[in-house]
């Protein structure tokens, strides 16, 4: 285990020497002399996560130097040393400096082994929340974006549809107005798939410990064929290339919903020069999982929207769907890994890695 | 009166297409659903209002009318569409064009008629 870091500030060198020559093996000891050297330590050593400092130093109280410090060092753990008798009008800076602990000296080489101990403990604890709370807000903001992505596309196809209704409404003759049909239902079926979406997102995200045999073959065709049932898929040519054996064993729910997804995003990424678009797909089997190359020669990407590519934001004008967003959150519940390369006008590719849940699998399915 | 549609989604098109046919409202009706395209036929003189889609892939209905206003001469009368007009979306019309209207999807013929004529 890495060695902690901490800072001990005090006007006195024999008390830092001390405090080196006991400590050093269990910690990374920075010292410093004054209030002013122990800022410069802290401003170059952020890993530091304890500071203890001397109570009386010349020119300034410890509790001083903590206050000066709070500010750009707000998580530090903060450990007062003291021999001064009078501990009552010290208390009345505790909540200024926002000190963890008061030690009297001389020091017992015990107590504040202890004491430096709790506050790494405490320190490492508070980084620990103070992280899950963003990871909290980042996924809420994601849920969020989502919600609002996935009523903003099924609302533009319900005006769509309301318009339809409209036009039907002012058509007295039934033949023409047979030709609304087909329209509508088309509309009823993109909306049907944004809520199958939002169904599959949530299924995948509580599935544990599903694990099959996968033949991509297959998957990939029974991806094709459903969505084909719910849009003009025909120019699309897709190439499929596996060396992949019966070994890979995965959640097949989960790479349904990536290569479906996938398979829809190449979908709208066709050249309108061409008007087809030919998609490589490539499995091989690596170290501990498959490697899967999807490649497109479709219009590609553009770099300013690579980064933002996986993530749900309402950009200007795009009507990206969801797709990605789901494909991105399909591998990270897999453990695996994503990349996307793209040339403008070129094409794109995505670059997946799963890994193999082949021996985890084993008991669950004799079991 | 010449109505330029611009929309890139072909469903839209064919309801607005109907919608306006319905309201004798134009003499001519030319559709885009490439908005480079619409851009070029508009400078050239022959349109007296655009109604276009807010939300397009490759140019916005925001990008297109900022072009128009910049490239054309006489600029036609300018109508938005799009699903939920919100005030955000109001405000940065405005900001680029006072006389740009915006309208709920399903296009309203009535109401067009009154922001046109």
């Amino acid at each position: 285990m890495n060695k902690q870091y901490i800072l001990y500030v005090d006007d006195e060198e024999p008390n830092l020497v001390a405090f080196r020559a006991i400590f050093r093996r269990e910690f990374n000891v920075l010292t410093a002399t004054s209030a002013e050297e122990g800022r410069q330590k802290l401003d170059d050593n952020p890993e530091v996560k304890v500071v203890i400092s001397d109570y009386l130093m010349k020119g300034i109280t410890g509790i001083e130097f903590f206050e000066s410090i709070l500010e750009k060092h707000p998580h530090l753990i903060r450990i007062i040393l003291t021999g001064f008798a009078d501990q009552t009008a010290m208390l009345d800076s505790i909540n200024k400096a926002r000190v963890y602990r008061f030690l009297s000296k001389p020091w017992n080489e015990h107590d504040l082994r202890q004491t430096i101990l709790s506050a790494i403990e405490l320190y490492d604890a508070r980084k620990k929340i103070a992280k899950h709370q963003e990871d909290l807000k980042h996924s809420y903001e994601a849920l969020n974006h989502f919600i609002h992505k996935s009523s903003n596309e099924m609302r533009s196809t319900l005006v769509s549809m309301h318009g339809i209704v409209r036009l039907a409404k002012l058509e007295d003759d039934p033949k023409k107005m047979a030709e609304f049909w087909p329209i509508l239902e088309k509309g009823i079926m993109q909306i049907d798939l944004q809520l199958r979406n939002i169904i599959e997102h949530y299924e995948s995200d509580q599935r544990v410990g599903v694990n099959s045999p996968i033949n991509f073959e297959e998957t990939i065709e029974r991806c094709r064929a459903a969505l084909e049932s719910f849009q003009d898929f025909n120019n699309i040519d897709i190439n499929v290339q596996s060396s992949c054996s019966e070994n890979f064993h995965q959640d097949p729910f989960r790479l349904q919903l990536i290569i479906s997804n996938l398979l829809n995003y190449v979908g709208e990424q066709v050249n309108p020069e061409k008007n087809r678009i030919q998609l490589d797909i490539e499995i091989i089997e690596t170290q501990g999982g498959v490697q899967m190359m999807f490649t497109d020669d479709g219009i590609g990407i553009e770099n300013e929207q690579l980064t933002g590519l996986f993530e749900l934001i309402l950009s200007k004008g795009s009507s990206q769907d969801i797709s990605l967003y789901l494909v991105k959150q399909a591998v990270e519940n897999m453990e695996g890994t994503i990349e996307v390369t793209s040339i403008t006008g070129e094409g794109t590719s995505f670059n997946i890695f799963i890994p193999n849940n082949k021996t985890n699998s084993y008991a669950h399915r004799t079991g | 009166m010449r109505i330029v549609l611009v929309d890139d989604n072909e469903m839209d098109m064919f309801i607005n297409v109907k919608l306006l046919e319905s309201g004798s409202l134009a003499k001519t009706i030319s559709t885009f659903l490439d908005p480079e395209e619409a851009i070029s036929h508009i400078g050239s003189g022959e349109a007296d209002a655009v109604i276009v889609d807010n939300q397009m892939p490759i140019m916005s209905g925001y990008d297109l009318l900022s072009t128009v206003i910049k490239t054309v001469p006489t600029v036609p009368a300018m109508v938005v569409l799009t699903a939920t007009v919100t005030e955000d979306l109001t405000n940065k019309y405005k900001e680029l064009h006072n006389g740009i209207h915006l309208l709920e999807k399903p296009l309203d013929v009535v109401a067009l008629r009154s922001i046109l004529l």
